[in-house]
């Protein structure tokens, strides 16, 4: 009796004193993929994200845009702020949050590699081919926004990206150098590209990728390979420059991808994210464009069609606010890769051939008639740090005047020499620093590595 | 006899207890975020400047065509 009561409470006190996981109470109404399908519903729900206009950090949405716009010198906050960031040292804590939010998608794509690389059906086939083009589309986003801009010569001292190659909750994996990142977001688009997509159901075909790639070879300075691509692009997608009469059509399609356009998110015409879209186009529509782009027209600018479509009476926005890779992209590319490898006729050819498809009697350009490079340009520098020359100032305009309100300027001072300006809020004065082109990561990632690094210039 | 038991039964649960959960290390400071840079007063030519660009600004959404 006596012995029956030790073993009784032995037995308690062991009962009481071991483990309390079964009280770790397991999700419900949550499955753990296994099947393709579920694999697939991963990658769906992205690209149905994408296809709403909900979807941020891939292709990008009007969020996005009033985001990079409200960032740059397209609009002049100097006249009216309106419902826009006044600058982007306004936004440096919701673009931590973007990397964390960005990483997620990462993750995602990362659990469907993992498991769909060995499995041959047609929706493992087309799930991991969108999953590469996802993860890689997300590297070339972090690369522009997270890392510096490609300094030739120091790309491999440069800080770049941590390479995650699949989940795993316990790593904690430092930033490679910004020459492997985006060596690693090239060879993600060409697992992609390899995977030889041709359903549009999984959203990344053959030519939408290929763009992403050129986008990659180009901010990374690689011009051969740009003018490789591009070309490419030009010769066999089936794709051609908009004309100036199916310009409008085009731009300001709401949901539907016309003329040149390659991709574009928000293909959806019954969002349930079109209300608040609204709202976002008066957002976009509080500030006025600078005076500064709207002399880029010239004299006559009603004879450009982009001038035509994208600005009321009082320089407010009429343009449609979408995020979308367009043929016009691939070309300006072109003619800059052409003009950084010292191949004038080809790069005034594609620039004349841009300007003839938006500006009625559009006068060619030639060395000798090119305006003189301008003293009051925000940008003043290329790319690689050179002042810049008549051709190439050239090319940057038609750039802004064709990619205004599409997210692209914001880049575009941060590839070519991150100009310092400021603008006056509420009688104080703000400047945009140059370390403020590069955003911060998520300070939750910097706080729990110590190897992690920050970059420069964010303080708390 | 009664004491080996209790220092059994003692050992047996410490022996027998989960281990610690490891939590993230503690940092010197929790905040999620960081200081945006603080506005500074522009000087006479600033304001002068921004004057000048909204002047021009009302004067060119008067004339027709714009």
């Amino acid at each position: 009796m006596k012995y029956h009561k030790y073993i009784l409470i032995s037995a308690a006190v062991l009962a009481l004193a071991s483990c309390r996981n079964y009280l770790n109470v397991q999700p419900q109404g949550k499955v753990i993929p296994t099947t393709d399908e579920e694999f697939a519903a991963i990658i769906d729900n992205h690209i149905n994200e994408i296809e709403g206009g909900g979807d941020e950090y891939v292709i990008g949405n009007m969020e996005a845009i009033a985001k990079f716009e409200g960032f740059a010198d397209n609009l002049d906050a100097n006249i009216i702020v309106g419902n826009l960031a006044a600058y982007s040292g306004d936004y440096i804590n919701r673009r931590q949050s973007d990397w964390r939010s960005t990483f997620t998608i990462v993750r995602d794509c990362n659990i469907v590699i993992e498991n769909l690389e060995d499995r041959t059906t047609p929706t493992a086939k087309g799930t991991l081919a969108a999953a590469y083009a996802i993860k890689g589309i997300c590297y070339y986003n972090l690369l522009r926004n997270w890392c510096e801009p490609w300094d030739a010569g120091n790309e491999k001292e440069q800080l770049g990206l941590p390479v995650i190659e699949r989940f795993d909750i316990e790593e904690m994996p430092v930033r490679e150098s910004l020459h492997r990142s985006a060596e690693y977001t090239e060879e993600l688009l060409q697992k992609a590209l390899d995977c030889k997509n041709t359903d549009e159901r999984y959203f990344f075909t053959e030519y939408i990728i290929k763009a992403y790639m050129a986008k990659l070879y180009f901010w990374c300075e690689d011009w051969d390979r740009t003018i490789e691509l591009c070309n490419d692009i030009i010769s066999h997608s089936g794709i051609s420059l908009t004309p100036i009469a199916e310009y409008e059509d085009m731009i300001q399609a709401p949901t539907a991808k016309k003329g040149e356009v390659i991709v574009r998110s928000h293909i959806n015409n019954a969002s349930e994210l079109d209300w608040y879209f609204s709202y976002v186009k008066t957002y976009i529509a509080s500030r006025p464009a600078s005076a500064s782009l709207i002399r880029l027209f010239g004299d006559q600018p009603q004879k450009d069609v982009r001038y035509r479509i994208s600005f009321d009476s009082k320089r407010f926005n009429t343009k449609v606010p979408e995020c979308r890779v367009r043929m016009s992209e691939i070309v300006l590319m072109l003619a800059e890769a052409y003009c950084h490898n010292s191949d004038m006729a080809s790069s005034l050819y594609w620039l004349n051939e841009l300007r003839r498809n938006r500006i009625e009697d559009a006068k060619d350009y030639t060395a000798e008639n090119l305006p003189q490079v301008r003293t009051d340009s925000r940008i003043t520098e290329d790319a690689l740090g050179q002042p810049l020359t008549p051709l190439l100032q050239a090319i940057l305009d038609e750039r802004q005047k064709e990619l205004y309100m599409e997210g692209d300027r914001w880049f575009e001072l941060k590839r070519n020499g991150r100009p310092e300006w400021w603008i006056i809020n509420n009688g104080l004065k703000y400047t945009t620093r140059k370390y403020m082109y590069t955003a911060p990561a998520y300070k939750g990632d910097v706080d729990l590595n110590p190897d992690f690094r920050q970059n420069p210039g964010y303080e708390y | 006899m009664k004491k080996t038991i209790i220092l059994l039964l003692a050992a047996a649960s410490f022996a027998s207890g989960c281990s610690y959960d490891e939590l993230p290390p503690k940092t010197d400071d929790a905040t999620t975020d960081y200081i945006l840079p603080r506005g500074v007063q522009p000087t006479q030519e600033e304001t002068d400047s921004v004057k000048a660009a909204r002047a021009e600004y009302q004067e060119a959404i008067k004339q027709p065509g714009l």
